[in-house]
């Protein structure tokens, strides 16, 4: 379905000095961009840093209010995703744009069934669509419907569906975000490939260690404004993040060494049909616990019947007698659609796990709910106009931040994070973890869920690795090496 | 969002309109037909174009709408019932032609599934439905036009449900104010009982043939068993019960399953 | 008044209220002006029998769509109970046996309108499609086209009785519960967390709400309600045919819309949903001053229903194309 082009030495993609502002908010001021062919581009940035505002101009989904986009040197205008597509810009978008009803081959062409008079002609789009995958390695097979696959298939289905439409230039958006490791390794072999055949790729992401490994040139957007590019051998990781961020980032994980007290919480044989069996570990006090592995793994899971928004079929969880109204805990990894409510104020979303403290007689009061409020904003320096601007408003850094106070005000005795630095950025990242150390200091216990390395083995002192369902290994602080890690999670 | 229930919300609100506009002309059966779509389709686009341009919900505009059509059935014809002796021989006989057998409103039926079985699998159209219907959110990245194909589905919808209408009305040789009332429950169970979700994205003609057999035969197989008509609107509201249960059910089913193979 | 939203969204709908009081006012003048007798005391008390059954019905159904569901099937429980009321008058039974059988034959299907939403995971659109037809059908299948008219004598007092002067005994009821319920859904913390599960069912469990028992709760209620409903109408008609209240869902579900409820949950007062119970009512008895027949009514609760989301939607419309000409 798709040649090989021949390499461009010119830029293919060239933004220049796009603005653009939602409502008086400036999302992009002073924005450019070149894209050449035959190269990876990472565009890098913190979150609000216009990113994503940017895919979706380039995608037609926004429109810009000046500004100048080229294709070849020629002056474009992206009015809506059709154009998109028919000026060959392809993008795999971060979360999961597949129609789980539909089959794969369906899926490659849902945009542009091959047809004739509007009558789909399937042997056609069959054919292609197998031709598609044939070319990407895809393991799994065109007639499958896409609801059975995997969510790393599902990203090859992406992109395969923005090949389907000799796509020339190519936008991952941040697509590892809930991959594992080999499937980012195979990902990252498709890009390569498509590389080599000359296509131009923007790549974001928030990951230092797939930039390294995928990119040749970089880009950095700072508050809606590019402030650097260039290739990525010529400057340093430290260099990049100074950049991002505008100031040095004192300490990325703050641990501080607390010596963990009495038991807080056991687990004995935990289990629930079809996620994970035979589950058994000890929390204590002051002590943070890493929960690594692949997603999948039955982490979240795990986390959830912790938490008791699940049951376990087999099994028990105890809790010290002394943190039973204390109580659990969950600071999930959705944080828009499971973590807070958008349209609800800061206050009010603070106020919702803590009701009956604030109101012990039923009568609820706005007062006291602000004045809560004001006091975590204080402590979690949380950025906002005030107790009353609506959270939707607020960057996914903060927006972290109130689900995290949400649940400290309620001072619990274990404290559960479900990624909780996944898709934000530097800055917010250190905060998070700052909280973090200071609950376990205060002799709470935490368990923290998470898929970068780097985190795990910077914030815990213990660290248990999951693989399908079932605990492969525990590990303290001397022992925790990336490589004990990642092969104890991997099937390897 | 589920089209194909939408497309039985629509059918009944227009259906009575049309039936009324139509019964009062006397003229030859073409026109009557013609007018019948055209009378249907013209109602469905308006819901469809309430929810296609002002992206209300579907739920709010067909109850208004529903009632809306029915009060002005009711201006239009001052509350009169229109007689079989006001209608031409012809407007009457239409649907009771035979043809090989089986009378027109027969082989009427036949054809509209046939072109339903084609229209489902093989026009961009109904894919997109299914594309739209099944994602909504990736539906507007990948480009699809959601709201102008469900706009269509609309229309299409009550020029089918006018159609329905006519062949109503010479099939009993009555038009009045209230007729076909409550009809729309029936289709909604019809379709749910076919299999189509109500959650959007899945479903086939076939199944809603099926379903609209399963109806029928209740619907006539009660007066055999020397139960009163009065039964009828109950079973329906069980059988609708049971198949959103059943659906809900397997949903979870799927979803279980789903999260653990993710 | 909307507790939990943040401050542009409170005064917007408070604008919504004054818009409403706006219209009421307009609505008074108007029909004084048309009729002499209008102001007259028990004119306007005669009024309000056009609306208060329906807007006590209106009451915890405003609740539910803020919880974020919606119960379709109010009319019909109104006729069930009806009709179960008619039936049990009809073996000789007293008044306070009857209202018993009326009330809980409304909570019983307003309880099972609850368990299909959150036991059998139904859409409540759908449930209550179902139980709308099972309950309307229940009705037609018990009763045929006989009536039931043998009440006991006592029990004419709920629909026709005065409490006090003009105050019927149903407005009376209606502005006791008008109260009550808009205390408990704005100054209570189980009215904080009902707007929360409308406006984000998901992120309130992980809050640690029980959001099941929330709209269990709230179905029953909705229930209960149409059951007394059921008793007052009753008792003001004397008989019962398997049509009572029909249309009514429509009427109801319009009188929360118009007072500025969000259908897609998570926003709305009490107050609202009251002024728009009085607008409604009065253009309703104004409508019958003028002679207009019930059938073309619906025409009217139609329009207004999709104006009044209609309007919100075309103003947003509006303002985005004018900021992005700008």
């Amino acid at each position: 379905m798709w040649r090989s082009s021949p390499r461009y030495s010119d830029p293919v993609l060239t933004l220049t000095d796009i603005r653009k502002s939602f409502g008086g908010v400036r999302a992009l001021e002073r924005a450019s961009l070149e894209v050449p062919a035959g190269s990876v581009t990472a565009l890098i940035g913190e979150n609000g840093a216009g990113k994503s505002t940017l895919v979706k101009i380039l995608t037609g989904i926004h429109h810009p209010d000046s500004g100048e986009i080229r294709l070849d040197g020629e002056t474009v205008r992206i009015a809506d995703p059709r154009a998109a597509r028919a000026l060959g810009i392809g993008v795999v978008h971060q979360e999961c744009q597949v129609f789980d009803n539909l089959s794969v081959a369906e899926n490659l062409f849902v945009h542009s069934h091959p047809s004739r008079r509007g009558i789909v002609d399937w042997r056609a789009l069959r054919q292609h669509a197998a031709a598609v995958l044939r070319d990407l390695d895809a393991g799994f097979d065109a007639d499958l419907p896409a609801g059975r696959l995997s969510i790393a298939q599902k990203h090859v289905v992406q992109i395969a569906r923005a090949l389907t439409h000799e796509s020339r230039v190519l936008i991952l958006d941040e697509p590892t975000a809930s991959l594992s490791q080999r499937e980012c390794a195979e990902l990252f072999r498709i890009v390569r490939k498509l590389r080599d055949a000359g296509r131009a790729i923007l790549f974001i992401s928030h990951k230092f260690e797939e930039i390294d490994a995928l990119a040749d040139r970089y880009a950095v957007f700072r508050d809606g404004v590019s402030v650097s590019a260039g290739a990525l051998k010529d400057i340093t990781r430290d260099e990049l993040i100074r950049l991002m961020v505008g100031r040095p980032v004192d300490q990325l994980f703050p641990k501080i060494d607390v010596a963990p007290g009495r038991e807080l919480l056991r687990v004995e044989n935990l289990g629930r049909a079809g996620e994970f069996e035979d589950i058994s570990f000890t929390l204590r006090r002051g002590e943070i616990l890493g929960v690594y592995g692949l997603v999948g793994a039955g982490r979240t899971e795990l986390a959830q019947v912790l938490f008791g928004v699940t049951r376990a079929d087999r099994g028990a969880v105890h809790l010290a007698p002394d943190a039973v109204d204390a109580g659990v805990a969950l600071v999930p990894e959705d944080r828009q659609s499971q973590g807070g409510i958008l349209d609800f104020s800061l206050a009010a979303n603070v106020a919702l796990t803590n009701l009956a403290r604030l109101a012990p007689r039923g009568w609820y009061s706005r007062a006291r709910e602000s004045s809560l409020a004001r006091e975590w904003i204080d402590r979690l320096a949380i950025k906002a106009h005030g107790p009353a601007q609506v959270v939707r408003s607020l960057s996914g850094g903060n927006q972290q931040k109130v689900v995290i106070a949400k649940w400290l005000a309620r001072a619990p005795g274990v404290l559960i994070l479900d990624e909780p630095t996944k898709g934000i950025d530097v800055g917010a990242k250190a905060a998070v973890h700052r909280v973090t150390s200071e609950f376990a200091r205060a002799g709470g216990g935490v368990i923290m869920i998470s898929s970068e390395l780097p985190e795990i083995l910077g914030m815990s002192d213990r660290v248990l690795v999951m693989r399908r369902g079932r605990l492969r290994g525990e590990f303290d602080r001397a022992s925790a090496t990336s490589d004990a890690l990642l092969r104890a999670a991997s099937d390897a | 969002m589920n089209w194909l229930a939408r497309l039985s919300d629509a059918s009944r609100r227009d259906f009575a309109f049309g039936a009324l506009t139509l019964a009062l002309p006397g003229g030859g059966v073409v026109p009557v037909l013609l007018i019948s779509l055209l009378a249907g389709g013209f109602l469905g686009a308006f819901n469809g174009l309430l929810v296609w341009k002002l992206r209300l919900p579907p739920i709010v505009v067909t109850l208004g709408t529903m009632s809306i059509y029915r009060g002005v059935i009711y201006l239009l014809s001052r509350g009169a019932w229109v007689n079989e002796n006001e209608m031409s021989p012809a407007f009457t006989a239409f649907p009771r032609l035979e043809l090989l057998g089986l009378s027109l409103l027969a082989w009427l039926s036949i054809l509209l599934v046939a072109a339903f079985i084609f229209a489902l699998r093989r026009t961009r159209l109904a894919r997109d439905l299914y594309a739209a219907g099944g994602n909504p959110h990736a539906a507007e990245y990948s480009g699809i036009d959601a709201g102008r194909a469900q706009f269509i589905a609309y229309t299409i919808c009550g020029a089918i449900a006018g159609l329905c209408g006519y062949l109503w009305v010479a099939r009993f040789a009555v038009a009045y104010t209230d007729i076909a009332l409550g009809f729309e429950l029936s289709v909604i169970a019809a379709c749910l009982i076919g299999g189509v979700s109500i959650a959007g994205g899945t479903g086939s003609a076939v199944g809603v043939l099926l379903g609209c057999l399963f109806i029928g035969i209740i619907r006539s197989a009660l007066p055999l068993v020397g139960i009163s008509a009065f039964w009828q609107m109950f079973i329906n509201g069980a059988v609708i019960l049971v198949a959103v249960l059943l659906s809900a059910r397997q949903r979870d089913r799927q979803g279980q399953t789903l999260e653990a193979r993710a | 008044m909307t507790p939990g939203v943040a401050g542009i969204f409170a005064r917007r709908w408070l604008r919504w209220e004054t818009m409403l009081a706006a219209v009421l006012v307009a609505e008074f003048v108007l029909f004084a002006s048309i009729s002499p007798y209008f102001l007259d005391v028990y004119t306007l008390s005669d009024a309000t029998f056009n609306f208060t059954e329906r807007a006590i019905v209106a009451l915890p159904l405003a609740m539910l769509i803020i919880a974020g569901e919606i119960d379709i099937s109010v009319a019909a429980i109104i006729a069930l109970s009806s009709v179960s009321m008619g039936l049990t008058a009809s073996t000789g039974a007293g008044t306070g046996t009857v209202v018993c059988v009326g009330l809980g034959t409304g909570l019983a299907a307003g309880m099972i309108n609850g368990a299909l939403v959150t036991i059998g995971r139904v859409p409540s659109i759908v449930a209550t499609i179902g139980t709308m037809t099972l309950f309307r059908g229940a009705a037609y299948a018990v009763l045929g086209d006989r009536v039931l008219k043998d009440y006991p004598p006592g029990f004419a007092e709920f629909g026709q009785g005065y409490l006090v002067g003009p105050v019927s005994n149903e407005l009376a009821l209606f502005v006791s519960f008008a109260l009550l319920f808009g205390v408990f859904l704005h100054y209570t913390r189980w009215g904080q967390a009902i707007f929360a599960v409308g406006a984000n069912p998901v992120a309130s469990r992980f809050a640690g709400l029980a959001v099941n028992r929330y709209r269990f709760a709230l179905f029953a209620a909705t229930g209960l309600f149409s059951g007394l409903a059921a008793v007052l109408l009753t008792s003001r008609l004397g008989s019962t045919r398997p049509s009572i209240a029909q249309g009514w869902e429509l009427e109801i579900i319009s009188m929360v819309i118009l007072g500025g409820v969000s259908v897609w949950g998570g926003k709305g007062s009490i107050l609202g949903v009251v002024l728009a119970a009085l607008v409604f009512g009065l253009i309703t008895f104004g409508l019958g001053l003028m002679n207009v027949p019930g059938i073309v009514m619906s025409i009217f609760t139609g329009s207004l229903l999709i104006l009044v989301v209609a309007v919100p939607a075309l103003l947003g419309r509006l303002r985005l194309s004018r900021e992005a000409n700008s």
